[in-house]
Formats: C-alpha cells, structure tokens, sequence
C-alpha cells in the first residue's frame, strides 16, 4: 500500500515509511517471498538495484508463479539496460503466464530497443482486448502506447493518449509527469502548467513547474520556484542525499545552465541506471561540454540496446559525429 | 492479463521512479542557542504530514489539516515531542520551559514550528550537552533532523538520524590560539562600533598638539615638541589600557560587578567630562588620570561585551587576552590615524576651533544625549 502510495503520489516519503515497517527483516536472507518481494520494491527506490534483483531472484526461487516477480526483474533488468536477461525474462513470462502478458513485457521491450513499431502493434493490441479503461492497468497501457509513439517520432500521438489517459484515469504521478514534460517540449507551455496542479510537486514536476513559468514569460514565478528548488536541493546535500538523480541534472543543465555539472552528475547516474531518459540527459551534457568519452559511452549503448528515439534523433545524430562516427548506426 | 498490475508498478511508470522520487524526503529542522548561563532556546520544525500521520491530525478526513486540529492534539505532541528530543549534560536531562507554537512553510509544504527555552543544571566539568532527537524515525527510516547549534562563538550543524540520533554540543572545541584570534577580531570590532569608547578616547586626545596660552577661552597655542606630544598620547592610552584591562579582566571572573545601566550612564558621563575639561579647564592636565579613572569603568562595559559573547570555560585565558588585545589593536588604530592628522594640523585655525572648540562641544553634546538616554 505504502509502495503504490509513493507511486501515486511520486512521494519518497513513502518508501522510507515502508523501509521502516520492515527494519527487522532489512538484513535478512530467509524470509517470505512476499517480504523479499517488498524489500526489492524499496531498494530499487534507493537506486540498490542489484540487491533488489538479489531479493527478486530469492523470491522467485521460492515461488516461480507469482508474476509481479518476474515483472519486476523484466523492470530492472531494463533500468540496467540488460537487454537480453530482460528478453529471457520475456519469454519466461510468456510461458509461465500466457502470450497477452509476454505480449506486454514484449510491447516494452520492443520499443526499448529499436523496434517500436513492433511493440506498438502488440501494445495497441492489448488496449484493443482489455476491458479496464481506467484502472491502472489502463494507465499503464497508456503510458506505453504513449511513450511507444514518442520514441516513434508521433509526440502529438503520444500526448493525446496520455492526456486522454489522465482524465479519465488515477492520474498516477509517472504519467503525469510524462505529459507534463512532453507539453513543455512541446511548447505548450499553458497546459503543461495546467496539468502540473498537484501539491507539493516532485522535484521532477518543480523542474517542468520552471520551465513552464519560464516559456510563458512568468519571470517572477520562475525565479520563485527556482529559488525553492535550490532549496530542497541545499536540503538534499546537507542530508546527505543522493543528487545524481534526474530532476537534479536536468535542473543544473536546463535552468542553471550548467553542463558541466549537469555532466558530472549524468555520469555518476549512468553507473548505475541507463534507460532512454538518462542517456537523454547525459548525451546533451557531454554535447554541450564537447565531452568524446560520455559520447562514445552512449554510442556503445546505443548499439548495445539498438534504441532509436526519432524525436531525439538530432542529439543521437550529433552524438554519434562527436563520438568519432560519422553518421549513427 | 493478471500480472499486468504488477508490471504497471514494474516497468511503465515506475521505470520512471527513480528519478521522481529524489526529493522531499521527509527532514526535520532543530535549531539550539546557548542562552546566558545554563540555558538553551530550541526550535523545532517538524513535517506537519508526517505529524498529521502519527497523530491522525486529520479529524474530520477532509485530506487538509487546519490549525485547530493541530491545536486539539497540543497536549499530546508536546509530551511527545518532549521524549523524543532532549538536551542532557553531565547532570541529566534540560527541562523544557513553555513551548511557542507556530506554523513554519519550507518551499510548498508546512511545518508545525515549536520554540522553547530549555534549562540545565550547572555542568559539573566541561561546558557540554548532548542533543538526541528520536521523532519519526520508528515511521520513516528516512526521516533526518537537520540541526544547527550555536555556543557562544562556536556554531555547529549536522544531521541526526536513526543510526546516530545523538551529537555533543560544546563551547569550547577550538584551541588556545584560534579562541585568542576569534576574541581578538571580536575585541577589534566593539572599539570600532562603540561610539562611546572612541569618543571618550578622542576627546582626551583632541588637546595633545596644544598648550593653553592663557586663561581665556580658546587661547591655545601649538605644541612645537613632538616628542612630548607623543608622550602625552602614550600616558592617556596606556592609562586607559591598563584601567580597562584590570576591570574587564575582574568583571569577566566574575569577582568584581557593578550594575550595567550604571556603568553605561558614567561611560556617557565621561564622554561629556572628556570633553568639557578641554572647552573649561585652566589648563590640559590630568588627562592621563582621568584616562585612568574612567577607564576602570569603561572596562566594566568592554566586560558587558564580552559576556554577551560567553568566555568558553575551558580557554577562558585565551578570550580574555584575545578580547582585550582587540580592544586595544582596535584603540590603537585610532590613535595612528588621528594623531598625524592632529600633528598636521595642529598651527591651523580649523584645528583650534572646528577641531578643539566644535569637536570638543560636539562630543560634550554626544556624551550628554548617551547619558539622558541611558538614565531615562
């Protein structure tokens, strides 16, 4: 409950109370699959992701058949950018549960490695047959075919199935957010503040809040909400925090317009977590600091996932020129 | 597709998870003062959601907390509140005094902010206590109190968490010489914002490039020795120096005190004398002795200063000395700045009358003012 509360909500906080519950268990190895299960959840949510895979392969070593397990390792296994595990992990899926749920762990996978077109057509199929338009599993449908569409070079396609979504949906923060940073790339900046209603916003949410006020001209406000996330960002270190995360890097490379920081960042992130929006923000870091190493970095992992974002083909483009290729594969 | 709730907290949205989520988690904020004596002021800001959770703040379930909900569970937070951060020393727990409450906002969220003024028996050895702060963290393994602490010079902060709930405050962690240069600086600084000090300083020394010619007023002529002219201004500055020293040194211990609104009326007092000796007085003596007189009591208000500032126990020596060295480093630079002026200008028809005749009334009228506001 905790956990989808702090999905819900994008609130943190959650987790920390969900860690908390479970404090006398948190070290040890032999426990319920359920346990091993919750302790994943929030270890990921500490960025320990192979600890959380550790628990996860525990957990379904003791029961194979529960599939929010294999789920979840599908999940990290993308984070990771482990492409083929999460293909095995796939067709595991696909036997153990049938060929709609292998279709959905597919649908992703597709468009997680170049083949979007392909995961579109298994992702719309299964909007098609499912009968729930509003419950999460909509929402999660939504979110895919949305995304699907974006990274095909259909933003507005892709806006218009997260917006539909919202409101008819949970309004679940991801998809909120989703929409939000979408409508800002897209300039339509009036809406994007709109939708950005809930308070208090994420980090992630307060960085799109600034790059609204900004696009509508809202000096004062922006200069407010930057004040307020330099704030939280002082708060953080002074905690001790991590600060590699993305709202963190996006705001030192798109409000405070300071690559190299935003670089520094990008690059402790990618250690450890390398999906599509991390290598967006780390390949315009190493662009604008003229950085060959990040570059060749993301090229590899381009080539490694086979991932194409038609709407980033730009930065991929030129990424690919800095890292030494001449055009990208 | 039944596994597809799992995925939706897998894969889709929260993929994007782990950059969502790096923010606001959930921090208390401490601040404590040390007050005169063995006392402490704190103030606490804690998260009213998390608050609102322990307590289930939310009476009617509206989803907003208002401030008469907070209110109607005064009792109970207080109590609580108070087991779950303390101030002990060497001689057991702080008590806390009557608790100020308020709201507090960080950014977009609120906080209940409560102040209070908690006091400690006297410590039987080193000035110290120890600040344990233990809300939350049975809720939240990542709730964290940010403290801030100030002792006297010495300021501290920090964070204080499930694994280290405890830090040890204390007046004196720095050494002999980094006590003697803060307390120098300190020293330095009160000489050159008491206006009070320096007028009085100013106004003896104001007559050491003259020497009365006459008995009438205003018949003054130049001092055409040097030599005696600097030996003037050392026996008034030494006299201060030494009178303050002694009464600053004194009150400080603790052995010697006189009532501070007194000492500030005979400070005042002595601006005005300093200064109508030179517009009266027959002839320019006695300035060393008054120098000396006066400097007892002026020392009594250097040691008002500096016991706003606390001497740390443990290098008592060294802010003593510190303080007084800046006092005088403070004077002396006056001095050097005045005195070649004076020297400069000493022949000169502004020196007699703008200098000695207006700038002596000047700081007769200065003097008078301090001292009608200081016995009203």
């Amino acid at each position: 409950m905790l956990f989808l509360a702090a999905l819900e909500q994008g609130d943190p906080r959650w987790l920390g109370q969900a860690q908390a519950a479970l404090a006398p268990w948190w070290t040890q190895t032999e426990l319920p699959s359920d346990t091993l299960f919750v302790r994943a959840l929030i270890k990921q949510g500490l960025h320990d992701f192979d600890d959380a895979r550790l628990d996860l392969k525990r957990a379904i070593a003791a029961e194979p058949d529960r599939p929010e397990f294999w789920s979840w390792l599908f999940a990290l296994d993308l984070v990771g950018a482990n492409m083929a595990p999460a293909g095995a992990t796939c067709q595991e899926i696909q036997s153990r549960f049938g060929p709609q749920e292998g279709d959905a762990c597919l649908g992703v996978l597709h468009y997680r490695s170049g083949r979007a077109r392909d995961g579109l057509v298994l992702l719309d199929r299964l909007a098609a047959r499912s009968s729930d338009r509003s419950g999460s599993s909509a929402d999660w449908l939504a979110f895919h075919r949305g995304e699907a569409r974006r990274v095909l070079g259909q933003p507005q396609e892709g806006l218009a199935i997260w917006l539909a979504a919202l409101k008819s949906g949970s309004r679940p923060h991801g998809l909120r957010l989703a929409a939000v940073e979408l409508l800002n790339d897209l300039g339509r900046f009036a809406e994007a503040d709109r939708l950005n209603d809930q308070r208090p916003r994420s980090d992630a949410m307060l960085v799109q809040a600034i790059r609204s006020a900004r696009g509508l001209g809202q000096t004062e406000q922006a200069t407010a909400l930057t004040r307020a996330f330099r704030a939280r960002l002082e708060r953080q270190m002074a905690r001790g925090d991590m600060t590699n995360e993305r709202p963190v890097i996006a705001f030192w490379l798109d409000i405070e317009q300071q690559p190299a920081k935003a670089l520094t960042l990008a690059r402790q992130a990618w250690a450890t977590q390398r999906e599509p929006a991390d290598a967006v923000l780390y390949g315009r870091a190493a662009l604008l600091v003229r950085d060959q190493p990040a570059a060749r970095a993301l090229m590899t992992w381009v080539k490694d996932t086979g991932f194409v974002d038609q709407s980033q083909k730009s930065l991929f483009d030129a990424l690919a020129v800095s890292a030494g290729e001449s055009r990208r594969p | 597709m039944r596994w597809l709730r799992g995925l939706l907290l897998a894969t889709g949205l929260c993929l994007a998870v782990p950059s969502v989520w790096a923010h606001s988690s959930s921090t208390s904020i401490v601040e404590v003062v040390h007050l005169q004596g063995n006392d402490f002021s704190l103030r606490l800001d804690l998260p009213l959601r998390e608050l609102s959770l322990v307590f289930s703040l939310d009476q009617d379930q509206d989803g907003r907390v208002t401030w008469a909900e907070v209110l109607a569970r005064r009792d109970q937070i207080e109590s609580w509140m108070q087991k779950g951060v303390q101030l002990r020393n060497d001689q057991g727990p702080c008590v806390w005094g009557p608790t100020d409450w308020a709201v507090a906002r960080y950014e977009e969220e609120f906080s209940l902010s409560l102040a209070s003024r908690l006091s400690c028996e006297p410590p039987r050895q080193a000035d110290s206590a120890a600040l344990t702060y233990q809300l939350f963290f049975e809720q939240d393994a990542f709730h964290r109190a940010l403290f801030k602490a100030q002792w006297g010079r010495d300021q501290v902060s920090g964070v204080l968490s499930p694994n280290r709930p405890e830090h040890w405050l204390s007046a004196a962690r720095q050494g002999f010489w980094g006590v003697l240069w803060g307390y120098l600086m300190e020293g330095v600084w009160h000489i050159w914002i008491g206006a009070d000090h320096i007028v009085f300083l100013l106004g003896l020394l104001l007559p050491s490039v003259l020497l009365r010619r006459g008995t009438r007023f205003g018949q003054w002529q130049s001092q055409s020795d040097f030599w005696a002219t600097l030996r003037q201004v050392l026996a008034v500055v030494t006299a201060f120096t030494v009178a303050h020293s002694i009464t600053l040194g004194l009150a400080a211990l603790g052995l010697v005190s006189l009532p501070g609104p007194l000492v500030e009326a005979v400070i005042a007092a002595s601006v005005v004398v300093a200064a109508l000796g030179n517009l009266f007085s027959r002839q320019l003596g006695f300035r060393w002795q008054m120098a000396f007189g006066f400097g007892l009591i002026h020392g009594f208000g250097f040691a008002s200063v500096l016991g706003e500032l606390g001497l740390p126990s443990q290098q008592m020596a060294g802010g003593l000395l510190g303080f007084n060295l800046g006092v005088e480093l403070g004077q002396l630079a006056i001095v050097m700045g005045f005195i070649p002026l004076a020297w400069w200008l000493r022949n000169t028809a502004i020196y007699r009358w703008g200098f000695m005749v207006a700038g002596s009334a000047g700081i007769a009228l200065a003097g008078g003012y301090w001292l009608v506001e200081r016995l009203a």
